[in-house]
Order: structure tokens, then C-alpha cells, then sequence
């Protein structure tokens, strides 16, 4: 009896070692990242912080125009998510509760949509709309928000089909139709899974730098490709480094993908194994 | 009887009532869908193929030369086409069985269960989430010659500082950036591994099963869906690598059309290139078409091998 336990102790110490191991290589770029943030713009890179010098926040925002990005960058993950948590929602819901002729098809085709890589489609999409002129709108998220995102229709579809029957019962009774079954009964035992939905679909588009790269100009760009390659600029001295600025940008860049995980981490843990679990 | 029979019939003409305004519904529900993903995402995509076999250039839509598999041959006799495509291979084959192995230690070590696993799983996960742009910052700060940590280290230890940026250690650069984003997998790994049943577990300990039995006679078998998933995402999501190794390295122009440096100039890259750089639609959209054909015969070669690895009981 006393060996088991000694045993645990010790199992127990191996894996906090190795778990505090990996966590150190894991945050280490993260944590040099941080900590250059803050330092000096004319002092080379260092391990532990001297001082914080918080300007390079105020550069990183105000040397380039920062609150356009943002704003852009707010408006087409808005766009984006809004459009996409109502069609997807809405198609999901129809192949998992709404029997009909032509439901198999179409759900296969939308399974077969998520193996084909997004290259495959974006490109020719790009060529296409360019042809026809479509440039510098919110558009192509409007038609590729209606269009669905397959791997979240299906997440939607998973989750909705094995709610059981009877709870849509009396609002049927009730005389309610299919749109008000959605909205009273559904949607609200479905939020683990709409966060969860959400979540990845923020991820996708925040951090998206191919799409407006293709379709908008500089005036529209949003934060992800605004960033890409940019070089700040001090003007009292053109010619300085300015790398910590560059990282206070990076940071500013992933704090609200940080603040959405923590505030999603716990649907994420409770309703990651719907979508991926192959049904 | 004859009011038992009329309710009867009143359920079921309810019933059939029910099943029609389902399925109206249902179309209501799927035109947007359909006239969408056809119009934006099935036209293009067939509309790109057809253009595939043509000299498309930009501006000489209205007389077309069809050119038959011309572009396609050329892909099979571009120099750069081919080295690139050999290059992402080579990463791929290093990232992709690399990162599932660490996914899988990390989802393993997680699963004891200890104190804190909150904050390991954060912090494993964070990084594969970070928007890639500020990933590759990060990580130049690491890189960097002058300054940047590896050398640092490097030096405490008396090593010689190195140019990870450069042309010989550029790929593993670009390898160690990719790896850190190898925790992508851990929150479905932890949830399949949950999903494995106690009792299993039991009945090996009373027969003395050990660690490593139970880990390979029982968890990675249960859960080899799962790493199933990851291999096929694993593949798709690497031979279409582009923006990183163009963040990297960028040398030569400006924002996604710059040029990475040779180790890491990746097919994608290449077929960017041809598309953003050089007009050449047709011969852009072969080469797409090529990988996507690649990608495609890969999804399916594994999936005919999974019926020999993958354990498909647990759904």
C-alpha cells in the first residue's frame, strides 16, 4: 500500500517536470515577445525586462494608421461571424431536423466540400470575381458568409441530431413553425456548440490575411495584412530598427484571439468532440 | 371504434401535414445555400479548371486559345514547380508525423489529471491560434542573427551564433516556427481520450498491465481516429503551406508577393507567383490544379490504409 502511493508521488512528480518542461518551450517566444515589447527601441533584445518602456505601444498605434486597420478588421470578422452563425446555424438545423427529399445529397456534397483544401477554391473564386470586377467590398464575405463554411454546418448538424425529439414536442403542439422552433427551442440549448462554432470561425478570420490581400486595397485592409511586412518608421530616425514596436503590434494583434479563447475554453472543452468526432 | 379510427387518421394527416411543412422548410432553408455555394464557390472552382487548359492571362478573355494539356506538361517540366513541390514534401514529411507525435505526448501528459491542467492546456494551445502574422514576429525576434534568443543560448553555451534566417538553417527554422503550433490538436485528443471507457482500463490493471500496455493496447487504439484526423489535416494543411515561409524569409518584394528564400520557396509560393506576379491565370490554375489532384490521391491513399490502423468501434 505504501509503494503504490510512493509510486503516485512519483509519477505524479515525473509529470509535473515534463508538463512544466514543455510549458517553458512553449511559452518561451511568447514570453521574448512580451518582454522585447516593452524594451528599449535603441537597446538590444533582452531575456529579463531592465524597464518598460510603453511607448512602443503608443508607436506600434499611432505610426501607422492602427485604428483604420482595426476598424476594417472589425467590420469584416463582424460581418463574417454575424452571417455565418445565422446561414450555418439555419443549414445545419435543416439537415439534421427537417426530413426531406434531396437532404442526403445535399449533405453529402457539403462533406465533400470539407476535404477539398480552401487554395483550390479561393484561387479560382479570385480569378473569377476579378474578372467581374468585384474589388474592394465587404461582398465576397457576404456571398462566402451565405454560402457556409461546410466544416460548420456540419459541427451544427452533429450537435442538432442527437438532441432528442421530444423537447420541439409542444412547441409543435403550440402550433409554432419551424422558424420559431429555431429561435425557442434550439438556439438555446445549443450554445456550447455556437461558441464553439464562433470561436473557430474569429480564429479563421481574424488572423486571415489571404482573402483581403486578394480583394480589398490598402484603405480597407484589415489588421492581419496590414501588418504583413510592414515596416514602422520613426521619423526622427528613418533608419532605426524598430523591432520592438513590431512586437508590441504582434501582441496587439493576438489579445483579442486570447481574450476569445479564455472566454470560450470552457464550451471549447465540452463541445470540441461534436465537430470532430466523424459521424 | 369509429373515434379511435378518426384520431388516428387525425394524427396521421397531422403527421403527413408535419413532414410537408418540414420538408417546404427545408428547401425554404436550402436555396440560399445551393444558388450560393454554386455561384461563388462550384462555378468558379469548374470555371477554373476549364481555364486551366487555356492561355488565360487577364486580359485576353475575349479570344481565348485553348492549348489543350499544355500548362499541365509545363508544370511536369518547371524546374521550379517541381524542386518546390519536392521542398514542401520535405517539410511536410518532417512537420506533419512530427506534430502528431507531439499533439499526442502533450494530450497524454494532460490526461493525468493533475493540478493546473488548465493552465498547461492554455498554454499548449495558445500557440496554434496565434494569428500566423504575429507568430512569424515572434518568432523572427527568436531567429534573429544579432540578438535573437537560439543564439543567445547558443552563446552561453559556447556554440557559434547561426543564421537561422539564412540558406542553411532557414528550413528548420521555418520546421521548429511549425512545431510550435503542434498543440492545435490536444483539446479533441483530450476529449477522445475522456471518451475511452474506465472499465477497460481496469480490467488491464487486474491483469497487470503496465503503462506502456495500457497506452498501446488501449488509448492509442481508441483514439486512432483521432490521430486519423490529424494526419489528414496534417497533410492538406501543410502541402499548402505559403504565407510563413513568405513572412520568414521575405527578401525580394512586398507583402504576400515577396520571395522567401530557395530552402522554403514553397509550391504554393510559386503558384502564388505565377497568379499575383506574372498573370499566368491558365498555368497558375494547372498548377493548382495539379496539388489539389496530389492532395486528393493522398486523402484517399490514407484513408484505404485506415481500415488497417484506425479503430472505427467507439462510434
Amino acid at each position: 500500500m505504501k509503494s503504490t502511493s510512493k509510486n503516485k508521488t512519483l509519477i505524479n512528480t515525473i509529470l509535473y517536470a515534463l508538463n512544466a518542461l514543455f510549458c517553458v518551450i512553449f511559452i518561451v517566444p511568447l514570453y521574448f515577445a512580451i518582454v522585447n515589447s516593452f524594451n528599449s527601441l535603441y537597446g538590444a533584445p533582452v531575456v529579463i525586462p531592465k524597464h518598460f518602456e510603453y511607448i512602443n505601444y503608443y508607436y506600434a498605434v499611432t505610426l501607422i494608421p492602427f485604428m483604420r486597420y482595426l476598424k476594417n478588421s472589425i467590420f469584416i470578422v463582424g460581418t463574417a461571424l454575424g452571417l455565418s452563425f445565422v446561414f450555418n446555424f439555419m443549414y445545419g438545423y435543416a439537415f439534421a431536423r427537417l426530413p426531406a427529399k434531396g437532404s442526403k445529397p445535399l449533405f453529402n456534397l457539403t462533406l465533400m466540400q470539407m476535404m477539398i483544401p480552401s487554395f483550390a477554391i479561393q484561387i479560382p473564386q479570385y480569378i473569377f470575381f476579378s474578372q467581374l470586377g468585384v474589388k474592394d467590398t465587404l461582398w465576397i464575405w457576404v456571398l462566402n458568409g451565405i454560402a457556409g463554411t461546410p466544416f460548420i454546418i456540419f459541427m451544427y448538424r452533429q450537435y442538432l441530431y442527437q438532441i432528442p425529439k421530444e423537447i420541439e414536442d409542444a412547441a409543435i403542439i403550440d402550433g409554432c413553425n419551424c422558424f420559431n422552433i429555431i429561435y425557442h427551442v434550439f438556439l438555446p440549448v445549443s450554445k456550447t456548440i455556437i461558441a464553439v462554432a464562433m470561436f473557430y470561425e474569429f480564429i479563421a478570420h481574424w488572423g486571415d490575411y489571404m482573402t483581403p490581400f486578394m480583394y480589398l486595397t490598402e484603405k480597407n485592409y484589415p489588421l492581419s495584412i496590414a501588418l504583413f511586412g510592414l515596416k514602422y518608421v520613426l521619423p526622427q530616425n528613418p533608419s532605426l530598427q524598430m523591432t520592438p514596436v513590431l512586437n508590441a503590434a504582434a501582441l496587439l494583434l493576438s489579445i483579442p484571439v486570447f481574450i476569445v479563447f479564455i472566454l470560450c475554453q470552457k464550451q471549447l472543452v465540452e463541445g470540441v468532440v461534436t465537430g470532430s468526432v466523424k459521424g | 371504434m369509429l373515434i379511435k379510427r378518426s384520431q388516428e387518421t387525425n394524427k396521421i394527416v397531422k403527421k403527413g401535414i408535419q413532414y410537408k411543412m418540414r420538408a417546404k422548410a427545408f428547401y425554404v432553408i436550402m436555396i440560399p445555400y445551393l444558388i450560393m455555394m454554386l455561384c461563388v464557390k462550384g462555378f468558379p472552382f469548374a470555371w477554373g479548371l476549364y481555364i486551366s487548359f487555356t492561355n488565360f492571362t487577364g486580359f485576353n478573355i475575349d479570344k481565348l486559345k485553348m492549348v489543350g494539356i499544355n500548362n499541365y506538361l509545363r508544370v511536369f517540366t518547371d524546374n521550379e514547380a517541381i524542386s518546390s513541390i519536392g521542398r514542401t514534401f520535405g517539410i511536410s514529411l518532417i512537420v506533419v508525423p512530427l506534430s502528431i507525435c507531439i499533439c499526442l505526448l502533450l494530450s497524454l501528459l494532460l490526461y493525468a489529471n493533475i493540478k493546473g491542467i488548465g493552465v498547461f492546456r492554455t498554454i499548449y494551445y495558445l500557440p496554434s491560434i496565434i494569428p500566423s502574422i504575429a507568430v512569424v514576429t515572434m518568432w523572427k525576434g527568436m531567429f534573429v542573427k544579432e540578438g535573437g534568443l537560439l543564439n543567445m543560448v547558443s552563446k552561453l553555451f559556447g556554440g557559434q551564433s547561426i543564421n537561422w534566417l539564412g540558406y542553411d538553417y532557414a528550413r528548420k527554422a521555418l520546421i521548429i516556427m511549425l512545431l510550435w503550433g503542434a498543440g492545435s490538436g490536444i483539446l479533441t485528443n483530450l476529449a477522445a481520450m475522456k471518451a475511452v471507457p474506465n472499465d477497460l482500463y481496469e480490467a488491464a490493471e487486474i491483469e497487470g498491465a503496465g503503462y506502456f500496455t495500457k497506452l498501446f493496447k488501449i488509448t492509442l487504439p481508441l483514439i486512432s481516429n483521432m490521430i486519423y484526423m490529424n494526419l489528414v489535416t496534417g497533410i492538406i494543411a501543410m502541402l499548402q503551406l505559403f504565407g510563413q515561409p513568405v513572412l520568414l524569409t521575405a527578401t525580394a518584394g512586398a507583402g504576400l508577393t515577396a520571395l522567401p528564400i530557395r530552402p522554403i520557396y514553397t509550391y504554393l509560393v510559386h503558384v502564388y507567383q505565377q497568379i499575383f506576379v506574372n498573370l499566368r491565370f491558365g498555368y497558375g490554375l494547372a498548377m493548382v490544379w495539379v496539388i489539389f489532384t496530389v492532395i486528393m490521391l493522398l486523402t484517399i491513399v490514407v484513408d484505404k490504409t485506415s481500415k488497417y490502423w484506425v479503430n472505427n468501434e467507439m462510434n
